[in-house]
């Protein structure tokens, strides 16, 4: 599997990619903001992308809805990965075409099982 | 010249500090009234008022003996206004029949509310800015006497008083609101940097080689744990109480709540050699039930905390007219009395002296009390008879018409 991993904390994006390459098979490539994504995804192909919410300059979910309205990045599965509240994540995530979010902070041991359980895989 | 100088009336600084007060338009208040009621029975004038005096109207803070249509509307043009050269002098403004008066013979005062005679005081700020005036009104002439006029200045000072003490009553508000909003924002920064923190340690301990010791790992992430749990419940708390935090409200039968309750904590309750007892209850809360279950569980773990081996903690729940009271009871030493209303704010916790493992930071109880107040609801400690404490709370009960 493809992953792309946006999240603008070195330290946090570092641990992300560390913890999911650990995954047999699974490649992951790290940016650090939205614009850089979405320049990403259009040009090479990803099975899924790990969003961050909240981003300098264009946030997650604004990505997210450019993602879907893509015909070439419309397949691919978003999943968020934020701090915010559930509930509030939850709906967000929805609104704008994600199958669904973890949250943060994320265990290292469990992160790639979850990742893959939302995917539905 | 019917008004007075209107650079004076609209001073910036002037309106700065009136707006501030939060008075004008705001509700009736006794505290006023009471000093418009002892001048109009002290001075015996049928009118007494306290006027804040806008930028094209006065508005009556309180008045006393005020006709209608004026007292229900509670202001005028400043066409009415003799308070107006209160303010524009800062002094003292003395008018024993305002028909032959220079400066308010055709003010309209006197035909629509019949003002003849009139003594204001100036209701002036610490910092120098007259904001209205406390007045006497006669429907006839009259000379003021430098005893009436010594009385009023009193009132007015009174009435300044009462002002300056909201002021300060509503900027202590205002600072705890704000140091909340700091306590949130500062947790919810603090937790990106933790969260690398713990990740890239569960990295290190994934790969850590077997046989190695790993005695400053495990204390380095003990370490990081209790802080990412103490920010978390800081959040929590200033969350819950800001009401960024929003309930699910739904109506549920108490003793599900109980039982969950009960089971969080069972297997703390066994290594303790604590018996959990529910009792049977029909109750039905209308409440968010995990977070009444979040309550229960903090209370419970508190119980146990301090309960001695071999003693029962009784959990309950009963209606209390259109609330249900929760009640965890233990048998352990106790909260001082002195400490019952403390220990529900952040960072206070009753000393466990006996106890080594104390775990949280003060903030459980807090986390609970926040709870129960967005549910409308009240919480409490009170003595357990025989010797330990009762903490109980209540939450709304689930009417008749919503139960399912």
């Amino acid at each position: 599997m493809r992953l792309l991993c946006v999240e603008d904390d070195p330290v946090l994006g570092m641990v992300l990619q560390s913890s999911l390459r650990r995954e047999p098979g699974w490649t992951v490539t790290l940016v650090t903001s939205a614009e850089e994504a979405l320049v990403r995804a259009a040009a090479e192909p990803y099975d899924a992308v790990i969003l961050d919410g909240t981003l300098p300059g264009m946030d997650g979910f604004e990505a997210c809805r450019r993602l879907k309205a893509e015909p070439a990045t419309a397949g691919i599965a978003v999943v968020f990965l934020t701090g915010a509240a559930p509930e509030q994540a939850a709906a967000e995530a929805r609104a704008v075409g994600a199958v669904g979010f973890l949250a943060k902070p994320f265990d290292p041991r469990t992160i790639a099982g979850e990742i893959r359980r939302v995917l539905g895989g | 010249m019917p008004l007075a100088d209107p650079a004076l009336i609209r001073a910036p600084g002037r309106l700065a500090a009136l707006h501030a007060t939060e008075l004008l338009d705001s509700p009736v208040d006794e505290a006023f009234d009471r000093l418009t009621r002892i001048a109009s029975k002290v001075v015996g004038a049928p009118v007494t008022l306290v006027s804040l005096v806008d930028a094209e109207r006065q508005f009556f803070m309180s008045e006393s003996g005020l006709a209608e249509p004026w007292r229900s509307a509670r202001e005028t043009p400043l066409t009415h206004s003799f308070c107006q050269h209160v303010v524009a002098t800062g002094r003292p403004f003395l008018v024993s029949d305002a028909r032959t008066d220079g400066l308010v013979s055709d003010n309209l005062a006197i035909d629509d509310i019949g003002v003849i005679a009139y003594a204001g005081m100036p209701l002036t700020t610490a910092e120098g800015e007259t904001l209205g005036s406390f007045c006497a009104i006669d429907t006839q002439p009259r000379v003021w006497t430098e005893d009436e006029i010594a009385l009023l200045k009193d009132l007015a000072q009174a009435a300044m008083t009462e002002v300056a003490l909201r002021r300060v009553v509503a900027e202590l508000r205002s600072a705890g609101r704000a140091k909340d909003q700091m306590i949130g924002f500062v947790s919810h920064e603090l937790r990106t940097p933790l969260g690398g923190m713990l990740g890239a340690m569960r990295l290190v301990e994934m790969d850590f080689p077997a046989g190695a010791d790993r005695t400053m790992l495990d204390a380095a992430m003990r370490s990081g744990d209790r802080l990412l749990r103490l920010v978390n419940d800081l959040l929590s708390v200033e969350q819950i109480e800001s009401g960024t935090m929003k309930l699910a409200l739904a109506p549920r039968p108490a003793a599900e709540l109980l039982r969950h309750s009960v089971e969080a904590v069972a297997t703390t309750a066994a290594a303790a050699g604590v018996t959990i007892a529910a009792a049977p209850t029909t109750a039905r809360v209308n409440a968010d039930a995990d977070r009444v279950v979040q309550v229960l569980v903090n209370l419970l773990g508190n119980a146990l905390k301090f309960s001695p081996r071999g003693s029962t903690v009784t959990v309950t729940a009963e209606a209390h007219g259109a609330m249900i009271r929760f009640a965890v009871q233990d048998h352990g030493r106790g909260v001082p009395a002195d400490a019952r209303e403390r220990i529900f704010e952040r960072f206070q916790q009753v000393e466990a002296a006996d106890h080594h493992e104390k775990g949280g930071a003060g903030l459980g109880l807090a986390i609970c009390r926040a709870i129960v107040r967005q549910h409308g609801g009240e919480i409490g400690v009170a003595d357990t008879p025989g010797g330990g404490s009762t903490f109980w709370f209540t939450v709304p009960a689930a009417t008749t018409a919503s139960a399912p």
